[in-house]
């Protein structure tokens, strides 16, 4: 399918690679020279250097034959004038990242202006929104350091970082008492290397693994693979800009009303703001410096820290202010990628990337119309889709054993009629089931083979 | 009229006065309102009763004020956020410095009248001597700022409910329900009128109020709202100084609450200081305490009471160790609510209730300065 990106930041790069790798065929305009020409080295790609929002440039992109248009750049204006032109060109599904929700209209963003429909788009992403959304996930489920829900909330993937005090080190897994309804997907070890995990591997301290299951399961498995609970009370949030500020508006409208949160500002017009629009969370306001944001007297008594100002060195000395001070888990926001190598050194772990998110985002809606959603897993080792099974996919009638899966593919859980299921060799596929399949990265072109209409077309 | 032809004579010397102590107790690093406070007290005998009404009437525009630009600070969702999370430390206040210290008088065989008189004088922290000193100590902005301010505000709620009920008692010998039940209506009744005049009427003025900041007519505006608010709330009987908050939330919902702030300040600089005059001269010093033993007592309460409040109320508020801790040393002091209800008692009392608010206010203060560097050491004593 021929898909045009505009804006070849982060984020565009991010899916250009991905979809390069499923095989797509697209196009990246940039208005950047510079960033042109070193796109130009790194992807196989055509790049266009210009506007956007232009129509001569969107016409050397081939815009009558594109069936997908993905404005992904830094201004709102352009990406939403670059949808427009998309739309009336014919291109028949048209993204467009929008930060500030008055902009335009979406079915998820707050919005008081036009409609999603009136501005002729088909998909708004607001990166903060979709940040927020993520760590609020974690904010519930503190044990884990990766989470993502599926076949409306029943299924749950989630990774959990191995501590040494838990009793499930060391032992074969096939002896580990996993609570009914759960599997082991992928196990990353600390130094790097990515297994699908059989019977006889053993869990070490300092692995990362991939479990999936009902959702009602997987409080017990954190609990025997994290070997400790984690409660989360106080919540601080760093910086008041607009992840921060839609996070606590998650939390408050979160039933858990016992959480206190707390979000750190150093600026006094954002204060009030937070304050006039904020009717749970406490907003501190500190002084107009960034040591504003090392609070220690806060974070000695804070169960979860969330490190957002929006600026990734900031977000490093506060997240290792907070390790000093004993705060239990931390999240961090990172916008430049290769300061996730920092993180590691410094052993933070739970790090989170905007880019990526949207990435990701977006990429769930360039996959066949069976594809209820797809996720990136951080260390970008493995891909957790959900598809529903239609009545002439291959594998309907088949044993799992039967299906030919290449190694590298896993369906993590099925949910038949509002059951989970978590399958094993015998397994039968039955039409309508919804699979929840974890694949490695060689292997991701490879899943429509088996879970897709031979004769179906590329969605939209 | 005596004094109306030496009026500006007198006035400049008082300003200057001011001025003189306010100095050197800032060189002394001393807070000014306490340099106002014992000046009050010792030109008390030489002001005659016109002059002191003139200061009187001043140092409610002053206070008023003070009040006013607080409530800038707090647009409703603020106030609606902390009014959640701080009325159960307000019935708590209320039990423990106002019911403690109405059984701790009644034991000491006060009759049933003055114990209830002795309780609300117990009751509030001084908003105006907070809120000051918070200001002056640039701690207006801290979390502890905050919950300090809140329990001022629900004191300020609860505060004309409890006069009522007193002055029922005093004047009439009984309270009846439908009395208190009135009074809480009116509060009820002022604080909804506010809201929605809030909502739909000035959260439309926004560009009318940014557009003219500049002009000589927005603060006539301000100063107006702040005026009439307080006018409307005392006219119903109740605290004027909630009144003046309440129109500071509403003109804060314009969004121009800094450059509002800027305009009405100065004022309240000039005319604040009279408050704090009027309150030293309003302090009865004298010999001949009923029951010293009994005073010492209560005064004992009055810290410790505050300090539970503070520190316990701080951490159900959601403040850290620290935090709540220095929030418990800054409560203490007494104020012009006290002042209102001993204006009740019976003269005899007046030496004893006097004492106890002078006391309270003084080591009140004293306690606030000290409170950073007591919570700093508390908390390195319990982290070992």
């Amino acid at each position: 399918m021929h898909i045009i990106i505009i804006g070849g930041g982060d984020v565009g790069q991010e899916l250009a690679k991905n979809l390069f790798k499923e095989g797509h065929d697209a196009v990246v305009v940039d208005k950047n020279p510079e960033r042109v020409k070193a796109l130009n080295e790194e992807l196989d790609f055509l790049i266009i250097n210009g506007n956007g929002a232009n129509l001569d440039v969107l016409e050397k992109a081939k815009i009558k034959s594109a069936r997908m248009l993905i404005a992904v750049t830094e201004s709102d204006e352009v990406n939403i004038i670059a949808c427009m032109i998309a739309k009336t060109m014919g291109v028949p599904f048209v993204v467009a990242r929008v930060r500030d929700p008055e902009s335009a209209g979406s079915i998820d963003v707050d919005t008081r202006g036009l409609t999603q429909k009136q501005a002729s788009l088909d998909l708004i992403i607001s990166p903060e929104k979709a940040v927020a959304e993520e760590i609020a996930k974690m904010v519930h489920f503190p044990g884990a350091v990766e989470i993502e829900y599926f076949a409306n909330g029943r299924v749950m993937v989630v990774a959990i970082n191995i501590s040494d005090k838990g009793e499930s080190t060391n032992r074969p897994l096939e002896d580990l008492p996993l609570p009914i309804g759960c599997i082991i997907l992928g196990i990353r070890r600390s130094e790097g290397e990515f297994i699908l995990p059989g019977g006889e591997d053993t869990i070490r301290p300092g692995d990362k693994v991939y479990v999936a299951g009902s959702s009602d399961a997987m409080a017990e498995a954190t609990l025997l693979l994290h070997g400790e609970k984690t409660r989360v009370k106080r919540v601080i949030i760093l910086g008041g800009g607009m992840i921060g500020y839609e996070l606590a508006s998650i939390l408050e409208s979160s039933r858990r009303s016992s959480l206190i949160t707390k979000i750190i500002e150093k600026s006094e017009e954002r204060c009030d703001l937070l304050n006039r629009k904020l009717s749970k969370t406490i907003v501190l306001q500190g002084n107009e410096t960034e040591l504003s944001f090392f609070n220690d007297e806060e974070f000695a008594e804070a169960d979860l820290v969330v490190a957002v100002t929006g600026e990734d060195r900031t977000n490093i000395v506060a997240s290792v202010m907070c390790q000093r001070a004993g705060v239990k888990k931390i999240i961090s926001e990172v916008t430049r990628i290769d300061y996730k190598r920092i993180y590691s050194a410094l052993d933070i772990t739970q790090i989170i990337n905007p880019h990526l998110i949207t990435a990701s985002k977006i990429l769930q809606h360039t996959h066949k119309e069976n594809v209820v959603s797809l996720s990136l897993l951080k260390d970008e080792v493995a891909e957790v889709m959900e598809v529903v099974l239609p009545e002439s996919a291959q594998v309907v009638g088949k044993k799992i054993a039967d299906a030919g899966f290449p190694r590298g593919m896993l369906v993590g859980a099925i949910v038949r009629d509002k059951e989970v299921i978590i399958p094993h060799g015998g397994t039968v596929f039955e039409a309508n089931d919804r699979l929840i399949i974890f694949a490695l990265p060689n292997v991701c072109s490879r899943r429509e083979d088996f879970f897709c209409r031979s004769d179906e077309q590329w969605s939209p | 009229m005596e004094y109306s032809e030496h009026l500006f004579l007198v006035g400049g010397i008082a300003l200057l006065l001011f001025f003189f102590v306010s100095y050197f107790f800032q060189r002394l690093k001393l807070p000014s309102l306490l340099a106002y406070v014992f000046l009050g007290i010792a030109l008390a005998g030489l002001l005659t009763e016109s002059e002191l009404n003139i200061v009187d009437e001043i140092s409610r525009l002053g206070i008023l004020l003070l009040f006013f630009l607080l409530g800038l600070h707090f647009p409703l969702a603020r106030l609606i956020n902390i009014s959640r999370r701080v009325w159960s430390v307000g019935v708590m206040d209320i039990g423990l410095n106002f019911g403690v210290s109405f059984l701790l008088a009644y034991l000491f065989g006060f009759d049933l009248m003055a114990a209830l008189i002795i309780g609300g004088v117990a009751y509030a922290s001084s908003s105006s001597i907070t809120v000051k000193m918070l200001e002056e100590s640039k701690r207006l902005k801290t979390p502890e700022g905050e919950f300090k301010l809140a329990l001022l505000i629900f004191e300020d709620l609860a505060a004309p409910v409890l006069v009522s009920f007193l002055v029922g008692l005093t004047t009439h010998g009984v309270v009846t329900a439908s009395s208190i039940l009135i009074i809480l209506g009116k509060v009820v009744l002022l604080t909804l009128a506010s809201v929605l005049m809030a909502l739909h009427v000035f959260s439309r003025l926004d560009l009318f109020v940014s557009r003219y900041m500049s002009r000589d007519f927005i603060p006539l505006f301000a100063a107006a709202i702040a005026l009439i608010f307080a006018g409307i709330a005392e006219a119903l009987d109740l605290s004027k100084l909630l009144g003046a908050f309440l129109a500071g939330v509403v003109l804060s919902e314009t969004g121009t609450s800094k450059e509002l702030e800027e305009i009405i300040a100065p004022v309240k600089d000039l005319t604040l200081p009279f408050f704090f005059f009027w309150f030293g001269t309003t302090i009865t010093v004298g010999t001949g305490i009923v029951s010293p033993l009994a005073l010492a007592v209560l005064l004992l309460w009055a810290v410790i009471g505050k300090l539970i409040v503070g520190f316990w109320g701080g951490r159900i508020y959601g403040l850290t160790f620290k935090s709540s801790i220095r929030a418990a040393f800054g409560l203490v002091q007494r104020g012009e609510f006290s002042v209102v209800i001993a204006a009740l008692a019976k003269p005899f009392m007046s030496v004893f209730l006097g004492i106890y608010i002078v006391v309270t206010a003084l080591v009140g203060v004293y306690l606030f300065r000290r409170a950073p560097a007591l919570a700093d050491r508390l908390s390195h004593w319990r982290g070992r």
